[in-house]
């Protein structure tokens, strides 16, 4: 009688784990399956994920997101608004003030490391950062593109790069010498979902090996979205 | 009582569930966190934008810019080869000498013509290009890299040897990715298994962009497809215009078959969006890009102002199972009109002569004895008696 009451303990503690483990994983799988959804990854079409973060960030029509090239070595950095008006120039590191949502096509040239090259790689502002009043331009987005990447635009390939802003607590407190640190993640991985995971996505930067040609779209260089010089540092 | 403790932890485990931190982040217990600021600005997602009672769209949607209309062709090899193509009344030749570089306009078929090719005097290749519309899964590619394309000796030595060869470049899904970073990828039928299809082979593996069908086919022959005889269908001597890129000749290529255009009432194997007037190139748009309209942009009205469903508490997860609005105002407003009858009536009246229906008409001629004869009286012999 002991032996099959104890044996009864045994199966009811069984029972009992049994129960609460599948309660658990009840509950861990709708943990997982409340996770986010990321309805954009890398392979959305340019222009998408700004027009979105036009519908969700709330911002003056005339406030301009300063943002600066910053190429391996020297070279020229023109933006463009639209094939009709006049680019602006300037040397890496260069800066301009562009628009919330809008995509931009830039002309990367007189690169030392690739004489002849021209590369046109868009970027696409997904969201705005807050300085201090009257320092917008000491605070642009840094978008730092490195030799690797350039040399994977030449050899045909589409480099998709999200630059993010890091949160407060886990931003390093010491001032870097050096550019920006870059990640790599296989393709198989969602690259706006990552940047979203480490922090707040705020440019995409497309580059590729596309060049105008002579019967070339005019959209090729954008829809004539608002472009501004910034005072650091002046351009042409 | 053996069976109370047992109760009491299945009930606790399922009410109050397990807590399992996760990626060293957690809430403590009974502590609120409010959502990120970005999350509390708005109602959720996709319950903004264009609609009656909604917020105001906080931007214009933006004009779909880059739009990939067209695709960028790179005439990879063997250089110096000379890259025409057909027009309308003929070729037009060395428009591009590889490697270079031009815009096809999507959703089209070109005849190409491709001369000059090294170690291979003579040969002359009439190939088509069939250029795929861009998919949203291709649009990023397009708007930023070219094509290559490159005819191998492989290639040619098939081509010279009568077989048909079959390239298509297409855009790997990102699972079947070999390498790290984005790049186009080459399905030639010759390498492939007898009775496999290429083209559905680089659609199971990705997104097709461009497929090249090259043969030894002469078309520039009597009888060929571009008719040289040089008659036109009345019988008149045509003119077979030849242009040459050399001589600083060029011309656009003419698309021998319009993707989305087939035979009247029939669609074609390929659907795509886009018009399909003629002049008109097709493309695929892109919800909230430029004239389409935003898609999951739900209109109806919610107790709250904003379109439905709405996100309470602001920040969470859309959780809105159903959304019931009974109207129970009395109508009586009887039934609709099946037949409408309208009594008008001027006073006075009109009176006016009434129409003529009837009318009588009647001729009366002399009557004349046989052989009697009558003249007018202009006619009458002079010192004739009068009748």
């Amino acid at each position: 009688m002991r032996t099959i009451q104890s044996s009864a303990n045994c199966l009811t503690r069984l029972a009992a784990g049994l129960t609460v483990l599948g309660a658990c994983l009840l509950s861990a799988s709708l943990a997982t399956a409340q996770q986010r959804y990321y309805p954009l990854d890398q392979t959305t079409p340019p222009g998408v994920y700004g027009n979105w973060s036009g519908y969700q960030i709330p911002v003056q029509p005339k406030r301009l997101q300063p943002v600066k090239i910053i190429l391996p070595g020297q070279g020229k950095v023109t933006f463009f608004s639209h094939a009709g008006a006049k680019p602006l120039i300037g040397q890496s590191p260069a800066q301009a003030a562009i628009a919330l949502g809008q995509t931009y096509r830039l002309q990367l040239s007189e690169m030392e490391e690739y004489p002849g090259v021209n590369l046109y790689p868009t970027i696409e502002l997904v969201d705005i950062l807050h300085p201090p009043a009257g320092k917008e331009d000491e605070f642009p987005i840094p978008v730092t593109i490195t030799e690797e990447e350039l040399e994977l635009a030449v050899s045909g390939r589409l480099v998709t790069k999200v630059i993010y802003l890091e949160p407060a607590a886990e931003a390093n407190p010491l001032l870097l010498d050096r550019q920006n640190p870059t990640m790599s993640i296989p393709p198989q991985q969602n690259v706006i979902e990552e940047a979203d995971l480490r922090g707040r996505p705020m440019l995409i930067l497309r580059l590729g090996s596309r060049t105008p040609v002579v019967n070339e779209d005019p959209a090729f260089f954008g829809n004539g979205a608002p472009l501004s010089p910034t005072a650091l540092p002046r351009m042409r | 009582m053996k069976y109370y403790f047992f109760g009491l932890g299945t009930m606790m485990a399922v009410c109050v569930g397990c807590y399992i931190p996760s990626g060293g982040s957690s809430i403590e217990e009974n502590k609120y966190v409010a959502p990120p600021a970005a999350m509390m600005q708005r109602p959720g997602p996709m319950v903004d934008g264009p609609g009656p009672g909604v917020m105001p769209m906080l931007s214009s949607p933006p004009a779909r810019s880059f739009a990939t209309k067209t695709t960028q062709l790179r005439f990879v090899e063997p250089k110096a080869m000379q890259i025409g193509w057909r027009i309308r009344d003929g070729y037009a030749e060395s428009q591009i000498t590889a490697p270079g570089r031009y815009n096809f306009t999507q959703g089209a078929t070109y005849r190409l013509k491709v001369t000059d090719i090294p170690g291979r005097e003579g040969l002359t290749l009439y190939p088509t290009l069939q250029v795929y519309p861009a998919h949203p899964t291709t649009d990023a590619y397009l708007s930023h890299n070219s094509i290559p394309i490159a005819l191998t000796t492989e290639d040619l030595n098939q081509i010279e040897s009568n077989n048909f060869v079959t390239k298509v470049i297409y855009l790997p899904d990102p699972k079947n990715q070999e390498l790290a970073i984005a790049g186009v990828e080459t399905i030639v039928s010759t390498r492939l298994d007898p009775g496999v299809d290429p083209v559905a082979e680089a659609d199971r593996r990705g997104t097709v962009m461009v497929v090249l069908r090259a043969g030894n086919m002469n078309l520039e022959m009597p009888g060929a497809d571009l008719d040289m005889t040089g008659l036109d269908a009345n019988g008149n001597i045509k003119q077979v215009v030849h242009l040459d890129g050399m001589q600083g000749q060029t011309a656009p290529p003419m698309p021998i078959a319009e993707t989305g255009v087939g035979l009247h009432g029939v669609p074609s194997p390929m659907v795509m969006g886009g018009s399909s007037l003629p002049g008109q190139p097709a493309m695929n748009p892109v919800a909230g890009m430029g004239p389409t309209p935003s898609w999951g942009m739900p209109i109806t009205a919610t107790p709250i102002g904003l379109p439905g469903p709405p996100h309470l508490p602001l920040g969470g997860p859309a959780g809105l199972q159903s959304h019931t609005v009974r109207n129970l105002t009395s109508v009586d407003i009887g039934q609709p009109v099946d037949h409408m009858l309208i009594d008008v009536e001027h006073d006075p009246g009109y009176r006016l002569p009434h129409p003529v229906k009837h009318v009588q008409y009647k001729e009366t001629h002399p009557n004349f004895a046989s052989g009697a004869t009558t003249f007018p009286n202009w006619a009458v012999p002079q010192g004739a008696p009068q009748q």
